[in-house]
């Protein structure tokens, strides 16, 4: 194999925008949001007006555009420049409305009915289907493309909302903290919208104070004291104390948002190594100095062995580590220390909570005897280990689970595990696939292979969904009732976005038919129509995931790599 | 394991309940035959009805892996029943010979079908490497244009045909299409064995530039070789059903035959 | 190879549900990037058709095939990958389903043909054939084939759906040919009563075809018997009932040979041990007998010691007894002797016999034998009658006795010329003097009697004689002629005194008639035991395995104190006690017992009753029976 070179690719290559101007720019530092920056706390490599020349565009939205939708992922912020939005409250649109599929499950005739309506053609569309008039306005980039709603009265009339007017932020929350987004913004009248990707707004929040108030204040109000309520080691505090604890608890993030372009790059020069490579939060031998908690992303869990680390297992959201370790230097024991080394694989936000406030509302609490049992690890001890139970695990134990945490399948919820060993390359899996989704199969029985392991090539419906980031028309999307990510083909545009965001390959655009098997052109310039395609993990159908119900030797499964231990016991689905 | 077992258990039990019935009906002067007869026809019914099942995966009919099961288990059960059924191994009767003729091939094969698809997977994993057995031709093709680049390729750089005609003569055959199928399906090395000899015996007559160039071609034939060795289990994993399957269909048709055949003449 | 081959973009979905795959890939040459098209044909022959736009073509390739192509379309807007093209093949799934379906429709057309030949035609080859038949009945069925028994056969589809839905009992056809000393179709061909009901019997039941020449009844089993039998047991040595307490000696014996005295008695007596037989088999014969074991003939056995017994004993037709007046005609008398005449003479008349008449004779005339005065003057008649027909009116009073005459049996051999001698002498009140004494037996005259001297065994004269008086004695009306009748017979089959003494040995029995009455018979023959035909029991077998000698003591134990000549007193043939010790249960357990000799119920009963062929089976020639129902 040969190795190609090339440049390490440097911050801005790609502006957000492609057709900003100086104009826009100056225009940009003109308005009051801006001008209260101050431009000089800004390294000269990052200025503010690069930053506003290529992590931000100006996006024009017509009165009854989407801006943003409950439910996505979304890497950027905006900021209104003129006209009025509006934030629709609970409980929000439906999801027909935002241009999602509807899902209902079939029902037995329905089922049945598959065995004489699919297809032989591959990717056989009924063009019919796709309604122009289904509210996609298109723009000259497809990732541009908005879905407007079209009757705003009646919108307004039947759902609560508030109106947002020019000069306000949102949308900043779910682009730092790689959250879905809480609720539908529309526009209400033709709008103008200053959209910060990811990285500037981090460069705002990190050199300007201004803004980093404004972000953090509304950041603890709105999501951080709800989020630590809801854990297990806060959830006995009244709101006073959670308010403190909030008001006390740092964030911080750590990796790069758009982990998975640098990752699928670096995959593809056999270049992903490891530990060495990831952003350390917290390193072995180090004195704790607080409680991280996991509020998005996957951090690996790591300890040192021989030469090299042996990664032991990794935690997710809402996972937390450490207050063992400063319960123990509380109780006065001395040369506590940490025990793991925690690095992030990809994007990690994690909040840290100060030894003071753990000592104040925690220990307290703990020595009150009212619950002494959980500590580290995960608010659910009955499910999963907790970190402890993994420095026993061997090296072969804990193998299949650090080939996990490597290829970062553990990101995936339903990942397609098959054993080898088990499995006679039949393909009843994959025909189960087609015969439950009109003829086409929705995934390929190959991937990568560990031991007897293959992950196969199907979508795993991810924690962390990067496929859903930038999608235009919000196709792609989790869904509300099942927590699988599935595409709306009706909405879906073809722009590759997802296709190319997914990290494992497990999207793969099709060119559409029609019934004759002929590929249907686009008329303007004759290119197939193609479509983004994926597992669906069966959503409508009966029975579940049709490849695992339909394996016959019980060699492919659904899992999700938490609940993997050694020796081929699965407890997926 | 556990799950076979208990299947196994259950039909056991059901062939000891089918068993006694037609003592039971055998004392009283009635007809075992048509006891152990119906619950066999079940039992076939139920063998075939596999198939069908497969064909409508998106029922909710209980998962793949309990009909496989089942399956295999029923048709251990269908055999037993048929030899309670009809009391000796070999029938006398043309009609009933060859349909026995055809229970024995397709339980035969079912058997063998069972044995490879309880040996090969191994087999496959251990090679190393995964394919789709239907990209196997494009995989081939293509390890044979990289092969056949890098003898044009050797040729012109180092001005030596050697490798060339070696290739021509002998290593070509190799990566024409897969080989040595016989010996993979019985888990051989011949392929191994005879990559390594033709590759070796042409080592003394080669620079050390050549060399390079037959370490690759070694390199690719090692993964060829990997690739037959798939297609050759794969195939036999597919190509088994090709004449269960079939059996199954006539066995069912001449059972069905049967049925009217005692209904008509003996009811 | 190719780490990214995973990659969306390059790694397409796999279509195993596609009917069809390139035809190149199938020669091991590089696929096609667009495979074959949904109808089957080569869909690769072009990588991409060129789009017309601002005067240029443009290619459309596909980004994944890598692209727009660098050569681009012609200026015609002709692709420049072109080849020609595949012939795509099916997948393997295709193939296996046309097999599947090739197979399913070779086996229909096998059996449409099948059906379609004439069923005579069975001979050659026949699909349908069930199995070949038992040897019995593989001869018969030569000719009409399958529709022997099976009525649908042959009949076409219409037959068919109706036999689907009517019942067949095929059992119908079997008793066409066979036949059974019972009704067929009741368990046991018994009509006995029985006290619950059972269901129809059916031969198919037991009997089975089509399973090769030798097998056509199936596995019976002592199971199948506790079906019906309320007395339900496990085997014979558990549970069996307990035999019947005289068995198996229910019947007196035709032959009064009491085993006790013979074999303590005379066969230790020296003066017959010469004689006497060594074992049971000097008597009786073993080889070849199942259930009975036959004594052998007189001839063979009894003949020495009691061979000269027969002829001692005769039997007096006449005797000329004590007259008190003479009423004999002498004129006539003379006349029809033809003797010189006598002075006639008025002396007292003084009977030359002071006997009294003969008890057959008495009998026959119906008068009393020791009333001189009553019998005096028939006697005399009879007498003087014999003088002038000799034998004639013994004849008609012989004759007159039964409803069937019976003279011929009785006088066989009476040479009339002595019998007129004899009565010519009495009429002149003379004795008869023979001219010779009659040695070799047969009827003779010797002085005041008309006798008969058997002339040995099986004599057929004295045999009728003693039949004569057992059937005579129960038949009278009259009183006083039962009692002469009664008073003949006694003397007739006295043991000592009758003619032959055939008594001695030959039981005499009553038995009732089908109108109720009774009679006497005399039992000539050996007794065969037929009344058990349900039973049966094999001495050969049995004693092939004990062994010749000692083998028959085994189960025939002597019983010393048993009264067997006493049982022979009356003419109950029931009221009796045999020699020997009935045989109990235990004696058969000793062998037939669990793990040592089988013990199912057919080893001893039999199923059927008579079994056997109907004549018309026996008789038919090579015709096709007629089968109607």
């Amino acid at each position: 194999m040969t190795i190609t070179t090339q440049s390490r690719p440097q911050r801005w290559d790609q502006p957000f925008g492609s057709d900003m101007t100086d104009g826009d720019v100056e225009r940009l530092l003109t308005i009051p949001e801006i001008q209260a920056i101050e431009a000089k706390k800004f390294p000269s490599r990052i200025s503010l007006a690069g930053i506003l020349r290529n992590d931000a565009r100006i996006m024009q939205y017509k009165a009854g555009d989407i801006v943003i939708r409950e439910g996505d992922y979304g890497n950027s912020a905006f900021l209104i420049l003129n006209g009025s939005l509006r934030v629709v409250l609970a409980p929000g649109l439906p999801g027909e409305m935002l241009g999602r599929r509807k899902i209902q499950k079939k029902n037995f005739w329905q089922a049945l009915k598959q065995l004489w309506t699919q297809k032989i053609s591959p990717e056989f569309r009924d063009v019919q289907r796709y309604n122009p008039e289904s509210g996609l306005r298109e723009a000259k980039d497809p990732g541009s493309a908005h879905v407007f709603l079209q009757d705003i009265p009646a919108i307004l009339d039947s759902n609560k909302t508030a109106i947002l007017e020019g000069g306000a932020l949102f949308g900043e929350l779910a682009a730092l903290g790689r959250t879905p987004r809480t609720s539908t913004i529309f526009a209400e009248t033709d709008s103008e919208l200053l959209e910060i990707r990811w990285q500037g707004l981090r460069e705002f929040r990190k050199y300007d104070q201004g803004w980093r108030r404004l972000i953090d204040e509304r950041y603890r109000q709105n999501a951080l004291k709800a989020h630590l309520g809801a854990t297990s080691i806060f959830e006995h505090l009244d709101d006073s104390d959670l308010q403190e604890v909030a008001d006390h608890t740092l964030f911080e993030t750590y990796g790069t948002f758009d982990w998975h372009l640098s990752y699928k790059k670096m995959q593809g020069q056999d270049r992903v190594e490891g530990v060495k490579d990831e952003p350390e939060i917290a390193r072995q031998g180090s004195y704790p100095d607080g409680v991280l908690m996991v509020r998005a992303g996957f951090a690996r869990v790591s300890v040192q062995r021989g030469n090299g680390s042996q990664t032991i297992t990794y935690l997710g959201a809402g996972d937390f580590y450490g207050a063992d370790e400063i319960y123990k230097t509380w109780k006065g024991e001395t040369d506590v220390s940490l025990k793991v080394t925690i690095t992030a694989l990809g994007y990690v936000e994690i909040l840290r909570v100060p030894t003071k406030t753990i000592e104040k509302h925690l220990f307290a609490y703990w020595e009150s005897g009212r619950q002494g049992g959980t500590r580290d690890g995960n608010p659910n001890p009955g499910k999963r280990r907790r970190i402890q139970d993994f420095f026993e695990q061997t090296l072969a134990e804990g193998a299949l689970q650090e080939w996990a945490v490597q290829e970062r399948f553990v990101n995936g919820t339903q990942a397609m595990l098959i054993n080898l060993d088990r499995c006679v390359r039949c393909d009843d899996c994959v025909r189960a696939c087609a015969s439950t989704h009109d003829g086409n199969p929705r995934f390929v029985r190959h991937g990568k292979t560990f031991q007897n392991w293959m992950v196969a090539n199907a979508c795993m419906h991810c924690a962390d969904p990067v496929c859903m980031i930038g999608c235009p028309t919000g196709a792609i999307h989790r869904s509300m009732s099942g927590g699988m990510v599935i595409i709306n083909d009706d909405t879906c545009i073809g722009c590759e976005t997802c296709a190319n965001s997914c990290p494992y390959s497990n999207i793969r655009m099709v060119s559409i038919r029609d019934e004759g098997g002929q590929h249907i052109l686009d008329p303007q310039n004759h290119k197939p129509i193609i479509k983004a395609t994926k597992c669906d993990l069966c959503a409508d159908q009966i029975t579940g995931p049709a490849c695992a119900f339909a394996c016959p030797h019980d060699a492919l499964n659904r899992v999700d790599f938490r609940d993997v231990t050694w020796g081929g016991e699965t407890g997926g689905q | 394991m556990k799950r076979t077992l208990g299947y196994a258990v259950i039909a056991i039990l059901f062939f000891a309940l089918i068993w006694v019935w037609t003592l039971e009906v055998d004392s009283s002067l009635n007809y075992p035959e048509f006891i152990s007869g119906g619950a066999l026809f079940f039992t076939i019914f139920f063998l075939c009805l596999f198939n069908i099942r497969k064909r409508v995966p998106f029922l909710p009919l209980w998962p793949a892996r309990k009909w496989f099961l089942l399956h295999t288990v029923a048709g251990f059960l269908a055999l037993s029943l048929f030899w309670l059924h009809a009391g000796i191994m070999w029938p006398n009767g043309l009609y009933v010979q060859i349909l026995v003729f055809l229970f024995y091939l397709t339980t035969l094969s079912g058997i063998v079908g069972l044995v490879m698809e309880k040996v090969y997977p191994n087999l496959l994993t251990r090679i190393g490497l995964e394919c789709i057995y239907e990209r196997i031709p494009r995989d081939i093709a293509e390890i044979r244009n990289k092969a056949e680049t890098l003898v044009f390729e050797c040729t012109e750089k180092t001005g030596s045909d050697t490798l060339a005609q070696h290739y021509l003569e002998t290593l070509g055959w190799f990566f024409q299409r897969p080989r040595f199928f016989i010996n993979n399906i019985f888990g051989g090395q011949n392929a191994q064995t005879w990559v390594m000899q033709q590759c070796s015996i042409l080592e003394r007559f080669l620079n050390a530039s050549e060399r390079d160039y037959l370490d690759k071609i070694f390199a690719l034939a090692e993964i060829k070789r990997k690739i037959d060795f798939h297609y050759s289990l794969q195939t036999m994993l597919k190509n088994w059903l090709l004449i269960h399957i079939p059996l199954a269909a006539a066995v069912m048709t001449m059972v069905v035959w049967h049925i009217i055949v005692i209904q008509v003449f003996f009811n | 190879m190719d780490e990214n081959k995973f990659d969306h973009g390059k790694s397409p979905y796999e279509r195993p549900n596609f009917p069809f795959r390139c035809g190149r890939g199938a020669l091991w040459r590089t696929p096609c990037n667009n495979g074959p098209k949904v109808d089957g044909s080569c869909g690769g022959t072009r990588d991409c058709t060129p789009f017309f736009k601002e005067d240029r073509w443009l290619c459309r390739r596909e980004k994944r095939y890598g692209g727009p192509c660098k050569e681009g379309p012609s200026p015609t807007g002709e692709c420049s990958w072109q080849r020609p093209p595949c012939a795509p093949r099916k997948t393997l799934r295709e193939i296996r389903g046309q097999i599947s379906f090739l197979a399913v429709a070779a086996i229909v057309a096998l059996l449409l043909i099948s059906q379609a030949l004439n069923p005579t035609f069975a001979g050659f080859v026949n699909i349908s054939d069930a199995g070949p038949l038992s040897k019995s009945h593989k001869k018969f069925t030569e000719i009409e084939g399958c529709a022997a028994c099976h009525a649908a056969y042959g009949q076409g589809p219409v037959g068919w759906i109706k036999a689907v839905f009517t019942p067949v009992d095929i059992s119908e056809r079997c008793v066409n040919c066979h036949s059974f000393g019972g009704p067929d179709s009741i368990a046991h061909n018994n009509d006995l009563a029985i006290d619950r009901e059972v269901r129809k019997t059916e031969c198919i039941m037991c009997h089975r075809e089509h399973s090769g020449q030798k097998m056509s009844t199936r596995q019976s089993t002592s199971e199948q018997c506790n079906t019906c039998h309320k007395n339900k047991f496990e085997s014979f040595s558990k549970g069996h009932p307990e035999f019947p307490e005289k068995y198996p000696y229910f019947n007196r014996n035709a032959i009064k040979f009491d085993h006790g005295s013979h074999l303590k008695k005379h066969f230790e007596n020296p003066k017959f041990t010469e004689k006497a037989p060594t074992s049971c088999t000097g008597c009786h014969q073993v080889t070849l007998s199942d259930r009975e074991v036959r004594p052998q003939a007189f001839e063979t056995i009894c003949v020495n010691c009691h061979g000269s017994q027969i002829t001692k004993k005769d039997l007096v037709l006449i005797r000329l007894p004590e007259f008190m007046q003479n009423f004999v005609d002498k004129d006539a008398l003379i006349q029809a002797c033809n003797s010189p005449a006598e002075e006639k003479t008025d002396d007292e008349f003084l009977s030359v016999s002071t006997e009294m008449p003969a008890l057959v004779s008495a009998f026959l005339l119906n008068v009393p034998e020791d009333d001189p005065e009553t019998y005096e003057q028939p006697l005399q008649e009879l007498i003087q009658a014999m003088t002038e027909e000799s034998m004639l009116p013994i004849e008609d009073l012989v004759n007159s006795q039964t409803e069937t005459p019976m003279a011929d049996k009785l006088l066989t051999g009476l040479n009339p010329e002595v019998l007129k001698r004899a009565a010519c002498s009495w009429g002149l009140n003379l004795e008869y003097e023979p001219p010779a004494e009659a040695k070799f037996g047969g009827w003779y005259a010797d002085m005041l009697e008309v006798r008969y001297k058997p002339t040995g065994h099986r004599d057929p004269v004295a045999k009728s004689w003693i039949e004569f008086a057992l059937n005579v004695s129960t038949v009278q009306d009259d009183e006083d002629k039962t009692t002469r009748a009664i008073a003949m017979r006694d003397e007739v089959i006295s043991a000592k005194e009758g003619v032959g003494s055939c008594v001695k040995c030959h039981a005499v029995s009553e038995t009732t008639l089908a109108d109720g009455k009774k009679k006497l018979e005399i039992e000539w023959q050996y007794k065969e035991v037929n009344n058990r035909p349900h039973s049966q029991y094999s001495h050969t077998s049995h004693i092939e395995i004990m062994g010749n000698k000692s083998s028959c003591s085994n189960c025939h134990i002597l019983d010393g104190k048993a009264e067997y000549m006493a049982s022979f007193k009356g003419f109950d043939a029931t009221k009796w006690s045999s020699n020997f010790s009935s045989i109990k249960r235990k004696t058969c357990i000793q062998c037939h017992t669990e793990s040592q000799i089988n013990q199912d119920c057919q080893s001893c009963h039999i199923y059927h009753l008579n079994p056997g062929f109907k004549k018309k089976m026996v008789s038919a020639k090579r015709q096709m029976p007629e089968i109607k129902k």
